[in-house]
């Protein structure tokens, strides 16, 4: 068995997609959906449109790549650039070819138009390089972050739970506490006001932003990706779960357990608790506390995890990285 | 008017085996319902209830044999956008209440006893969910000739309508095409395809679908003008042995089916075709097979 990542030369350089301008059914959106926040978390919140029956929204994407490496590249001018729109709930799949920018810098840009009636929950919007290696077109070379369309109010994010997610390089940043965690992959920020995971990207991590981001991703580079991610997942959930019953509230001995103060904590039981304890929210609140006083922690402990496995695809992933090793797999590019 | 309804996962709670079964009166689940509004107003599935009823009065060599002839039908009956098809609640809804006869006929389980996921699962499992998707994903145009050749061997909807290579329609397009084309001595196409499906799995992490065939634009008001047909137009679509004509919309490209269609070739060539020593028949057992993602 003969497993490479990839058989011909790919881009190594960071490949952006920003998207510049979004109008809904032809005006601004209201409120504005491109804040500072939003740009920076790649997100575009469109649920909370005060028009509420909206229909239509059309984006205007730019993608910026590395330009001296393109230059170089064996594929050279025939690289071509397409953004891929995919929604897991309506099952779309969309390419939309952009279009190249006459100038110095590797840019392209697409305008694309969304109906609404053909989405649901969260889309994601992403771009990728292609080029033909040895007289086959469509080779992959290389793909952006991807951005998140939130048509409807997500749920709670199934990898991090009620979590934002940072990068951050934390031997250089201002915020002290991360310089504690310099050599440490991720640290996940419960002490401040909404619990965030903050992921290095600094010193012999750099290159943890290559196996991590939400991007197009296949064989090998995906079985890594997705072994690390679920790593990461797995330890973030179960602190959230520890912290969070920790902040079950009782104001009397006789009382009836009440949720945590914390709203963030207060999602992630309501979200859990009930599927390890088949129980409606709740009910499953109650014999939480009492496993936490008197039972030890222990069916939290043992069901814990294997809802928490579940949430976070665990076992899916792994399926398919065991695939992957299969004697029978293709031992050639085809 | 027959009301399109929302039925909630809950009332998998209320139903006990004798349901699955097919045994006692209609369950008591009305708790766990809720409205179904387009734009303020009811949908009416009473066309697609008279398609079910005509596939159950007609005479199938097995009730498999009968996707091929529902699928586009269903789909041409209960228009939907796919915002309002991704709600589960409406198939289980369908399932559970008005066409449990037909979901119990169709998927009647090893000993009598169908499984919780034709009537609960995902829209690759459930029973009725899994036509209206599969239609959905490759119809051409109004065409559903693609659609009537993808349900005529269950085993290729049961292994390729999970994929994430599915959803890009060029190439949907393409694979039913190849799939029935594709002919090895000796092996059948159960084995054919699962091995075909693995190896085309795999040329994906190096062939970029989206690059070689991009997307028709979208054509909201031939969309919104399917979602709303005139008054006949259901008899014109039902009952028959002529397919219904499906969305106004624009066909896809050939030359794109045509490129996708060229690298599956490339791929087959490549292919290690293997006989089993034992093939599932799609007749006796409904399997879903679920795939490597991508």
């Amino acid at each position: 068995m003969s497993k490479l990542f990839y058989p011909y030369k790919r881009i190594e350089g960071d490949l952006v997609l920003t998207v510049m301008s979004v109008d809904i059914d032809e005006k601004d959106p209201a409120p504005e959906v491109l804040t500072a926040e939003a740009i920076e978390q790649r997100q575009i919140t469109l649920w909370d449109q005060e028009k509420t029956k909206w229909k239509t929204v059309r984006l205007r994407a730019e993608l910026l790549g590395p330009t001296e490496e393109l230059r170089r590249h064996p594929a050279g001018e025939s690289i071509t650039a397409t953004l891929i729109i995919r929604c897991t709930s309506t099952w779309e799949r969309r390419a939309v070819a952009m279009q190249k920018v006459n100038g110095p810098d590797a840019k392209w840009v697409a305008d694309v138009e969304l109906q609404r009636d053909d989405f649901f929950g969260t889309t994601f919007l992403s771009a990728s390089l292609s080029g033909p290696i040895v007289d086959v077109n469509g080779r992959p070379l290389c793909s952006s972050e991807a951005w998140r369309l939130h048509f409807d109010q997500p749920a709670i994010d199934s990898k991090t739970g009620a979590i934002a997610v940072k990068w951050a390089d934390f031997s250089n940043d201002d915020r002290l506490f991360l310089k504690e965690y310099a050599n440490e992959p991720f640290f996940a920020d419960f002490e401040s006001g909404s619990p965030t995971l903050y992921l290095n990207k600094g010193g012999v991590f750099d290159r943890l932003p290559t196996l991590l981001t939400d991007r197009p991703r296949k064989g090998a580079d995906l079985v890594v990706h997705n072994a690390e991610r679920v790593g990461i997942a797995r330890a973030v959930w179960l602190a959230m779960l520890h912290a969070s019953i920790a902040g079950i509230r009782k104001s009397e001995e006789n009382a009836e357990p009440d949720w945590p103060e914390s709203e963030w904590q207060t999602r992630v039981l309501k979200s859990v608790l009930p599927r390890i304890f088949n129980q409606e929210p709740v009910e499953a609140l109650k014999s939480a506390y009492e496993d936490w006083h008197m039972g030890g922690v222990r069916v939290i402990e043992s069901r814990g995890q294997v809802e928490i496995n579940k949430r976070i695809q665990a076992t899916r992933w792994l399926k398919g990285t065991l695939a992957y090793f299969r004697d029978d797999a293709p031992s050639e590019v085809i | 008017m027959t009301e399109l309804k929302l039925l909630r996962q809950a009332a998998k709670e209320k139903l006990h085996e004798e349901f699955y079964r097919g045994e006692g009166a209609d369950p008591d689940v009305g708790d766990c319902l809720d409205v179904f509004h387009r734009d303020g107003q009811s949908v009416d599935f009473g066309p697609l209830e008279e398609v079910i009823n005509e596939c159950l009065r007609r005479k199938w060599p097995r009730p498999s044999a009968s996707d091929q002839w529902l699928a586009p039908r269903l789909h041409a009956s209960l228009r939907l956008t796919r915002r309002e098809a991704s709600d589960n609640r409406l198939w289980i809804f369908l399932a559970v209440l008005p066409l449990r006869k037909y979901v119990l006929w169709r998927f009647p389980g090893k000993t009598g006893t169908a499984d919780v996921s034709n009537f609960f699962g995902s829209k690759g499992e459930h029973a009725i969910a899994r036509l209206w998707w599969g239609a959905e994903l490759t119809r051409n145009g109004a065409s559903y000739s693609a659609t009537e050749k993808f349900f005529s061997n269950t085993d290729i909807p049961n292994s390729w309508l999970h994929t994430n290579l599915f959803r890009h329609r060029p190439t949907a397009l393409a694979c039913v095409k190849f799939i029935y084309e594709l002919k090895v001595e000796g092996i059948a196409l159960g084995d054919l395809h699962r091995d075909f499906f693995k190896a085309f799995n795999s040329a994906l992490t190096t062939n970029l679908i989206d690059a070689l065939a991009v997307s028709m634009p979208a054509e909201a008001e031939r969309a919104h003008d399917w979602l709303i047909p005139a008054a006949d137009l259901y008899k014109k679509n039902i009952g028959g042995d002529n397919p219904p004509e499906g969305p106004n919309e624009s066909p896809v490209n050939p030359a794109d089916i045509e490129l996708i269609h060229q690298l599956l070739l490339r791929v087959s060539k490549k292919t290690n075709f293997k006989k089993r020593d034992k093939t599932k028949s799609s007749e006796t057992e409904d399997e879903t097979v679920v795939g490597n993602l991508r």
